[in-house]
């Protein structure tokens, strides 16, 4: 595997050219989280102050002395997250970093990693969610089957797999329906009265509400989001689908 | 990377871990404990022929390799803990000197530690055999205090070995107590077996302790084998930890 061009297992400190979170907190339970980060230090040359700053940095240095052991799920992920700070290395791997964070975790993670990417570093960020995805990536890369199914920006890739969507309420649909049908458009009620224009923008609808006189009470514009972008490409290659049983698939 | 650093790093491995200290420590105080029982309760004319004074002092070198062996497994399980190995490979990628490090911090500290408790399981049997008792000048005296060192450091590392082939401390303790402490004492060295026998890493390599009346291996060639037994094992743990994903 190479890192930068260099390959990482001849790197003379691997460290401080990539860190990785893996599963949280690869750690012994035995071990404090300071003495399990000294010796990763120790290995790649990494000064001492680096400890400190790392378990600074991800909150952990009122719990430095406490054994891994003791660590929630939050915890270890906080801690493999400062194990891979640790080189300050510019190439960040983590490995779904939500994993187990409460709420304030979360927010925390995802300012975190935009910081990283905003000092110039390269963050590969995998996970399967979709909507921490959409707020922290601007590059985008889909595997499926160990196949590569897109590596694109993450705006081209959301407009390439999507198709716009309009909302809307109504006091006159019939005749919504008939300016609708005008010019080509089909759209249906979603059950509690609004109702879903699919590929169009909420502008045109907007337009052509106007033109013919119907009084619209609300119109709003979803774009599609990344997960149904997702979905679409990736729905041939799934691996384990859950199957419907009435359809049969 | 440098060899310095990885040692550096695989130093604090084991002495931030509370139960490799422990076993650790046992090694010298059921060594000289259970030696000093022997010793002590010593009976003048008790079996006067065969009577060998200074491998009296290592009566209790059975219990304390059982630490030894605790303490190389445990360097080692500790890694297979908690997924904690793949970090420690992506800190040190090169498989050859993280295992060659690890195995060479067990090695040293196991000869340090054994040498420790050769010395001062020696000084107390000695002092408590009265007027049985032998000095340090006395013959193959100062090789049992260095062979106990060896004898101790070789087992460790060979503990390391099996541990990083089986990966558990359950299954490399069900492998090696048995296999070190009972097969010899159990068959004895009296029977034909012991023709075999001797040959185990344990027999092998406590030849080195006696100094009278031994039916097995002499003390270097003794030594040998059990180096011989620790190479087989280590370099099977290496063919393992370098094939197997971490």
């Amino acid at each position: 595997m190479t890192v930068g061009g260099r390959p990482y297992r001849s790197a003379p400190r691997p460290l401080r050219l990539a860190g990785a979170l893996l599963d949280a907190g690869a750690a012994l339970g035995a071990r404090t989280a300071r003495d399990h980060l000294r010796c990763l230090a120790y290995s790649n040359d990494i000064p001492h102050r680096r400890i400190a700053e790392v378990l600074a940095e991800t909150g952990l240095d009122a719990v430095a002395r406490r054994r891994v052991g003791t660590f929630s799920l939050g915890m270890r992920q906080r801690l493999g997250i400062a194990a891979a700070l640790l080189g300050d290395p510019p190439v960040l791997m983590l490995d779904e970093p939500t994993n187990g964070l409460d709420p304030e975790g979360i927010v925390w993670i995802r300012e975190l990693l935009r910081r990283l990417a905003a000092d110039g570093r390269t963050v590969l960020v995998s996970s399967h969610l979709m909507g921490e995805i959409t707020r922290t990536a601007d590059h985008l890369v889909v595997l499926g089957r160990g196949r590569l199914l897109a590596d694109t920006p993450m705006t081209a890739f959301i407009a390439a797999h999507s198709s716009p969507r309009a909302y809307l309420r109504t006091t006159e649909p019939e005749r919504l329906c008939d300016v609708l049908a005008s010019v080509g458009f089909a759209g249906a009620p979603d059950g509690d009265g609004r109702w879903c224009l699919p590929d169009v923008t909420a502008a045109r609808v907007g337009e052509l509400a106007a033109t013919g006189g119907v009084p619209l009470l609300e119109l709003t514009y979803a774009p599609v989001s990344l997960e149904e972008a997702y979905l679409r490409l990736t729905a041939d290659v799934t691996q384990y689908a859950a199957r419907n049983p009435a359809t049969g698939g | 990377m440098n060899v310095t650093a990885v040692l550096r790093s695989e130093w604090p491995k084991v002495h931030t871990v509370r139960a490799t200290l422990i076993a650790l420590a046992c090694v010298p105080l059921a060594t000289a404990g259970f030696s000093a029982l022997a010793c002590a309760s010593h009976e003048p004319g008790d079996g006067a022929v065969d009577f060998d004074p200074v491998h009296s002092s290592y009566f209790g070198l059975s219990f304390g390799q059982l630490a030894a062996l605790c303490s190389g497994v445990l360097v080692v399980t500790g890694e297979y803990k908690g997924g904690a190995l793949r970090m420690s490979l992506a800190a040190v990628p090169r498989r050859g000197l993280f295992y060659g490090c690890k195995l060479a911090v067990v090695g040293g500290l196991g000869l340090a530690v054994g040498t420790a408790t050769g010395l001062v399981s020696f000084l107390v049997g000695q002092a408590l055999l009265g007027e049985y008792g032998m000095g340090l000048g006395a013959p193959g005296a100062s090789r049992a205090v260095l062979g106990c060192g060896l004898y101790l450091g070789l087992i460790a590392v060979l503990a390391s070995g099996v541990a990083t082939v089986l990966r558990g401390p359950v299954a490399a303790l069900d492998l090696l107590v048995p296999l070190l402490t009972f097969v010899q004492p159990v068959l004895g060295t009296g029977s034909p077996v012991f023709r075999v026998t001797r040959f185990l890493p344990d027999a092998a390599g406590q030849g080195v302790l006696h100094t009278t009346l031994w039916a097995g291996l002499v003390p270097w060639p003794g030594l040998a084998v059990l180096a011989a037994w620790t190479l087989l094992l280590a370099a099977a743990g290496w063919r393992a930890l370098e094939r197997r994903d971490a």
